[in-house]
């Protein structure tokens, strides 16, 4: 008995020491005071270089479906916990953390300079193929599972050319270019595709022109070839065939991008993809576009010429292949639970179990009934549930703070944008137009409260004042954006100045909230150092809870002599 | 000044609602692809500008669990090397299109597929199904099957259907098999209920019902005319010759049933069966999905009627001559969101003839994964078997369901002797896979009010619950 209780003793000493080592690590010890976290005393960086010269083109990174699908959903599943990774927020970011352009990523909506006449153009300089002039087919399509075929325009440019399902024309078609559009206006790299209509006599057959059998083997081309394309193509009642016309991207095609690690032979390639934000916050963007075919085999990386730089060569990163989004592959693919489960998935297990009296997440979507529109609509999506079809590992690893960021670039896009996006997918009928668009901004809007609602969204500083006071205003955007009205009453905020060394500067402020969100915090005192490096210290509090402090670092520079933010601390 | 005025004109903009959101962040402040050579830019690990690093909370706990976590870490890639390698292999040598190369052609119409199953009392069994699927260029079909294990120890099947030759609304099939069952199994006739062995001399099969074997061998020639007179009705005209013999089993788990039952009460066993079997179907089917995208191998809704008359004759010293008729009714209905469903099914399979005219193996039987569900195959027998069933269906995936059921019903001397009192229960449960419109295979554990438990696996498409009840 003695022994028994010996044993109870030491088992609730184990427990109690293992609560004790859970409880710090989860309650992160957000104190009072600063982080122990400086910044280097400069501007922050929106631009790197990773386009030093790659003299030989990387290695080729094959797809493999059935062991990248096995692994991503089973064996990494277990892997990774297993390897016990720090908790790394992600590693690309500047001091704000924004993420800087690279040849990943460009912020084309953080210059407030992109219009949607820019969005409606895309990527593409060259407006499509010139169609004015015959279409030269040179070859059969590698690869996808859609009916289509690669053609020459006239002025060389060369564009892989793909059809709708007949049975739902203009679904994939139009969703490939609307998602590209939206994803190129976010700041990723895409490939230029086009919405094109042509007539069977446009088409010429190239004497040397080759296709590949279901079995890979080389052969010419023949006309049959192309009849048997168009035979699965949807052709409108004038007789066009309407088809997605994507821009060959220049450059030797390395393969998908890793979803880990880095590319060996780049040496560009210092961050381990996993801890890029511009991927991990993808989740929340793939989310709201309900883009489930996301995986390495629907990324590109081209080792491309830079054309500022002649002769010097760098690896670019591209997503590609749009077609399932917007609800696509759950119609085409019969699969309402589409962007709710993986394709190997717990909820698949506890439906067994439940027989049925469980209602999932995914029922009850109901088709739109409009012409070229997925299974796609705002009641149902649910951004914290979003899975693509198989789990992609920069999604696993993504934090609050990377959706949080593909939230803010998410509302930057305008309803002017989305709308320009969604004419580009040419549309028969205005009303699926209108309807996609009342979806997308819905689904925007649900994917940023929920975003914003997972870490204290204060945001867009400003500092002024330029003496040993200054005032600093920003905003909350969760109310800015009007998302929660109930949270709009309950917000309370305050300030508080520190030194560099975590000496308190003054008193905590209460601030305000302004209309439209805005807050302003006056009279904040500055360190009376050389650099004058100060930590400004913001809590939200959403009624009785206490969100985790926004530390705002302020210095003054050696060059301009002027104080600015140097960097934004989310703890 | 202007920088900072820019920014603040650029960065604080006034917060506005969605169709006007405010500016965002201006990174005009520094450097911009185009601003600055690429080589003045900072290498992208700098960009963070991080001078003293915050410590992760957490870190010499995790450092340590790594360490422990080594070892399963570590036992579970070696474990999962062999069939990471195979997907490797598989794939990097495309042997998927390597097979289909070697067993299926270019149009895939021709090819062959394997087959499996498993039951509990008759072991795995295994064998491989060529197909044509485009005979006369009409989409006839030729299909050449062979399995060896399992409940039938070699079963050859051969067949040729026309396909649209005659037609799109007339179809005639010949058909020729093969098949040797080492173990089949006879339990007597009626209900009785099961005893370990009658010790002593043969019983009649009325008198108990002991688990015992036969060997039972037959070959049959049938031709098929099916004529299809709506998308929900047809009716089907079948003669088929067939040749039975009956022998003791071998290396069984039990008694063979010579040495238990009177052989001379089992009609046809010694002199075998050489009958002509006639029989004329009627099939009506309205079952349909009841949400467009739940496929139509699953339907939701509607009626499936089957009635059938036959005449047996024996030939030589086959001393058939009786007739048989019957109905299989199945109401699916759509309890919720066109995958929960309910079916419901009546079945009545009946003989009518004289008692030495009616061969044993030829008499209506219950038990198996099909029919009476949760007894074992063949368990009850007798001139009328009859069931009831109600089979819930619930969605898992696109291509999964999960099912439970129950199962009701007996066997008895005759139509009009038709009595409750002694029904058997079976009960159960399992899953379905299946594609649009195929089934693929079910896996099912099977229990009986009477003790049973049962586990049937198969691939074989003989499986799927919807398909035609097959007559002996």
């Amino acid at each position: 008995m003695t022994r028994l209780r010996a044993m109870a003793r030491a088992c609730l000493g184990v427990a109690l020491v293992v609560f004790a080592l859970v409880g710090a690590a989860c309650a992160g010890a957000v104190g009072p005071g600063v982080g122990t976290l400086r910044y280097l005393n400069r501007n922050p960086v929106w631009a790197v270089n990773d386009r030093n010269h790659v003299a030989e083109p990387p290695g080729f990174h094959p797809e493999f479906l059935l062991l990248d699908g096995f692994d991503d959903a089973f064996y990494r599943r277990i892997t990774l916990p297993l390897e016990m990774r720090e908790p790394h927020r992600a590693k690309n970011v500047n001091s704000l953390g924004e993420v800087p352009d690279s040849s990943w990523f460009e912020n084309r909506l953080g210059r407030g300079r992109l219009t949607a006449a820019a969005v409606a153009r895309g990527p593409g300089i060259a407006g499509g193929p010139d169609v004015a002039n015959p279409l030269v087919v040179v070859s059969g399509k590698i690869g996808g599972a859609s009916a289509g075929f690669i053609v020459e325009d006239k002025s060389g440019d060369r564009f892989i050319v793909k059809f709708d399902n007949p049975s739902w024309p203009i679904l994939e078609t139009a969703s490939d270019v609307i998602t590209q559009r939206l994803l190129w206006a976010l700041g990723y790299h895409v490939s230029d595709n086009q919405v094109v209509t042509f007539r069977r006599d446009q088409l010429q057959l190239s004497p040397t022109a080759t296709v590949r059998d279901q079995h890979g083997y080389k052969r010419k081309m023949t006309e049959r070839d192309i009849e048997t394309n168009l035979a699965r193509a949807h052709r409108d009642r004038g007789g066009e065939y309407r088809a997605l016309f994507s821009r060959f991207i220049e450059g030797t095609l390395l393969g998908g991008i890793y979803q880990e690690g880095t590319r060996p032979g780049d040496g560009n390639d210092t961050i381990a993809h996993e801890y890029r934000r511009e991927l991990r916050g993808l989740r929340l963007i793939c989310a709201w576009l309900q883009h489930t075919d996301m995986k390495e085999g629907n990324t590109l990386a081209v080792w491309i010429e830079d054309p500022r730089q002649p002769g010097v060569h760098y690896v670019k990163h591209f997503l590609i292949d749009f077609g399932n989004t917007l609800g696509a592959f759950a119609v085409l693919g019969k699969r309402p639970a589409d962007g709710h489960v993986e394709t190997l998935d717990w909820d698949y297990f506890v439906s067994a179990i439940t027989f049925g009296l469980w209602k999932r997440p995914w029922e009850g979507v109901r088709h739109s009934g409009y012409e070229g529109v997925g299974l796609f609509d705002v009641e149902h999506f649910d951004p914290a549930g979003f899975s693509p079809h198989g789990p992609y590992v920069p999604f696993l690893l993504a934090d609050p703070y990377d959706e949080f960021w593909a939230a803010k670039q998410m509302m930057l896009l305008t309803a002017a944008h989305i709308a320009a996006a969604v004419e580009q997918g040419k549309l028969r009928d205005q009303r699926a137009a209108d309807e996609l668009q009342r979806v997308l901004i819905g689904r925007q809007r649900k994917a940023a409260r929920y975003a914003f609602r997972r870490v204290n969204p204060l945001d867009r500083f400003a500092l002024t004042g330029d003496g040993a006071v200054v005032q600093l205003c920003f905003a909350d955007l969760l109310l800015a954006y009007g998302l929660d009205d109930v949270d709009a009453l309950s917000s309370r905020y305050s300030a508080r100045a520190y030194a560099a060394d975590g000496r308190v500067l003054g008193e905590a402020r209460q601030l305000t909230r302004r209309a439209g969100g805005s807050l302003c915090s006056v009279g904040l005192p500055l360190a009376r150092t050389a650099d004058q490096y100060t930590i400004i210290r913001l809590d939200t509090w959403r009624g009785s809870r206490q969100l985790r402090p926004v530390e705002v670092h302020v210095a003054r520079s050696s060059a301009s002599r002027m104080i600015r933010i140097i960097g934004i601390h989310r703890r | 000044m202007d920088s900072f005025l820019a920014i603040l004109a650029i960065v604080f903009g006034t917060p506005r609602a969605h169709g006007d959101p405010p500016s965002p962040p201006s990174p005009a402040a520094s450097s911009e692809p185009g601003a600055a050579a690429p080589a003045e830019l900072p290498e992208p690990e700098a960009a963070s500008g991080i001078a003293i690093a915050q410590p992760l909370p957490g870190r010499t706990r995790r450092a340590i669990l790594r360490y422990l976590l080594f070892i399963p870490r570590w036992a579970f890639t070696i474990l999962m090397a062999p069939p990471r390698g195979a997907m490797w292999v598989y794939e990097r040598y495309s042997l998927q299109t390597r097979f289909e190369d070697i067993f299926m052609n270019t149009e895939k119409t021709l090819g062959v597929f394997p087959l499996a199953s498993y039951e509990s009392g008759f072991g795995v069994g295994g064998g491989a199904l060529f197909f044509y699927r485009d005979l006369f260029g009409k989409r006839g079909q030729l299909r050449l099957s062979g399995t060896y294990g399992g409940l039938e120890r070699q079963r050859y099947v051969a067949s040729i259907s026309t396909g649209d030759l005659l037609g799109e609304r007339v179809e005639v099939r010949f058909e020729a098999s093969y098949r040797l069952l080492l173990n089949q199994l006879f339990f007597g006739y009626g209900t009785r209920d099961m005893v370990e062995s009658t010790g002593g001399a043969p019983i009649d099969p009325r008198d108990a019902a002991v688990r015992t074997r036969y060997r039972h061998e037959d070959m049959k020639g049938a031709v098929k005319v099916s004529v299809e007179f709506s998308d929900v009705a047809r009716a089907r005209l079948a003669t088929a010759l067939t040749r039975v013999d009956f022998r003791r089993a071998r290396d069984t788990d039990g008694p063979d049933a010579a040495d238990v039952y009177d052989i001379d009460a089992l009609v046809g066993y010694r002199s075998g069966l050489r009958s002509l079997y006639n029989e004329l179907e009627l099939v009506f089917d309205t079952r349909r999905p009841t949400a467009t995208l739940v496929p139509p191998a699953a339907p939701a809704t509607g009626w499936r009627g089957e009635a059938f008359i036959g005449y047996q004759l024996g030939v030589v010293d086959d001393p058939s001559n009786f007739f048989r008729y019957g109905f299989d009714v199945r109401r699916h209905i759509d309890l919720y969101a066109g995958d929960r469903v309910l079916v419901l099914r009546a079945f009545v399979d009946s003989v009518i003839g004289d008692t030495g005219d009616i061969p044993f193996h030829s008499l209506p039987r219950l038990g198996g994964p099909r029919a009476l569900r949760g007894y074992q195959r063949n368990r009850f027998r007798d001139r009328t078997a009859g069931f009831v069933s109600a089979e819930y269906r619930y969605p898992i995936s696109r291509n999964a369901l999960g099912f439970l059921y129950i199962d009701a019903g007996s066997v008895w001397p005759g139509i009009d002797a038709i009595d409750t009192d002694a029904i058997g229960l079976g009960y159960g449960g399992g899953f379905q896979l299946h594609g649009r419109h195929t089934f693929l295979a079910r896996i099912q554990v099977l229990a009986s009010a009477d003790g049973d438990l049962l586990f049937n696996l198969s691939f074989d498409p003989v499986s799927d619950p919807d398909a035609r009840y097959s007559r002996p």
